[in-house]
């Protein structure tokens, strides 16, 4: 799994690709972590290169909507490539996230 | 496949039990009640509520003690057909202290002709798997709310122990029909048209013990699989125990498996269209 990082408009933008599971997504919910204690509550997450999410990986998906949730953030996801759009059909996370087909649409989300 | 038994009332009772102890499930669920739940509902002076697959009270319990707080004027209807598991109930019911306007416990499954509606409140906890007609049960029960009146179900997501019951529950009972998630009410609640809520509770089970085989670890096992294990062929169940590990993380040496609570939230609105 690679992960990377950029910012804009004060929007951090983290991009993964690879294959978030049991073994990766610690680095994933790391990062996260530390962009959620910097008081950061507006995340895009760009999944575009994600070919397989573990429930693991769902699960730090989850925990830090919950965590910004309280202060008026959000976690918004872009590109969910067709396996990994099924697993959140299937597991209802379809309802808890919003998912963009850009990182352009999703930051525009944040400005309104 | 080995010789697969059902539980016994008692062993289910004992399986139960090993599970709640590992899971944070019901914390999570509590938590989500007084924080989320409860309070949204206080500022009336009375309440009925109706309880579906009670079971020992469990559940039940927490939620009266909460409503109680809010709602001084509580009647509280349970319906189980397991009639050990309402005398349990029953005890500890009168042993809590709590004080309701009323309470009942009905012997009786959950169908069309159980009684008269009239609630304000009925919850289906982790019960489902065990209605054959889920959509009847389903629409039944919103049937039974009066205008305004909620309809809470909780319910396991396809995640955690219902990734392993698709994987092995048909090869190691013969059947799967407790096999049933989440997923199938949101289509059954799509198919009424009832407008609902939903939201996904995060909560862990810690099956190290079921990765070590202990005696703990197989009656967790028992309660994933909803039956009596022992007699399970021995590859089979070193097949289940290894896609668990798979499927769990490991944090200093034990094992989580994510297992979260989905929680659906029907409000009666006199409509019945999405």
């Amino acid at each position: 799994m690679e992960i990377n990082q950029t910012k804009i408009d004060d929007v951090p933008i983290v991009s993964v690709s690879g294959r978030i599971d049991g073994t990766t997504s610690k680095d994933l919910e790391t990062i996260l972590n530390e962009l959620i204690n910097q008081d950061m509550s507006k995340i895009v997450l760009d999944l575009e290169g994600v070919v397989y999410i573990s429930s693991v990986g769902l699960r730090v998906l989850l925990s830090a909507l919950k965590k910004v949730r309280p202060n008026k953030g959000d976690v918004k996801l872009v590109s969910l490539q067709p396996f990994v759009r099924e697993v959140f059909e299937i597991t209802g996370f379809t309802k808890l996230f919003t998912i963009y087909p850009s990182q352009g649409e999703a930051l525009g989300c944040f400005k309104v | 496949m080995g010789s697969v038994k059902p539980l016994t009332d008692m062993e289910y009772a004992e399986c139960f039990n090993a599970f709640k102890s590992v899971s944070s499930e019901w914390m999570a669920i509590e938590e989500w009640l007084a924080k989320d739940f409860v309070p949204s509902i206080g500022g009336r002076k009375s309440a009925k509520v109706l309880s579906i697959g009670s079971g020992t009270g469990d559940f039940d319990l927490i939620l009266m003690r909460m409503l109680l707080d809010e709602i001084p004027d509580l009647s509280y209807t349970a319906l189980d057909p397991n009639e050990s598991h309402n005398e349990i109930f029953l005890d500890r019911y009168k042993n809590s202290g709590l004080q309701l306007a009323s309470f009942r416990i009905i012997a009786k499954p959950f169908c069309e002709d159980s009684f008269e509606g009239g609630f304000d409140l009925i919850h289906l906890t982790h019960c489902l798997y065990y209605i054959p007609d889920r959509k009847m049960a389903i629409k039944r029960a919103y049937d039974l709310l009066n205008p305004g009146g909620i309809l809470l179900i909780f319910h396991q997501t396809p995640l955690g122990i219902n990734e392993i019951q698709r994987a092995y529950l048909k090869r190691a009972k013969g059947h799967e029909k407790e096999l049933f998630s989440s997923y199938d009410i949101i289509q059954i609640l799509k198919e009424l048209k009832l407008k609902f809520n939903f939201d996904i509770l995060i909560s862990d089970v810690d099956v190290t013990d079921c990765i070590n085989e202990n005696d703990i670890g197989k009656k967790i096992l028992n309660f994933f699989m909803e039956s009596n294990l022992e007699g399970l062929d021995g590859a089979l169940r070193d097949e289940i125990i290894c896609a668990l590990k798979d499927v769990s993380r490991n944090e200093g040496g034990r094992y989580f498996l994510f297992h979260p609570s989905g929680i659906f939230w029907i409000k009666k609105d006199g409509s019945m269209q999405v």
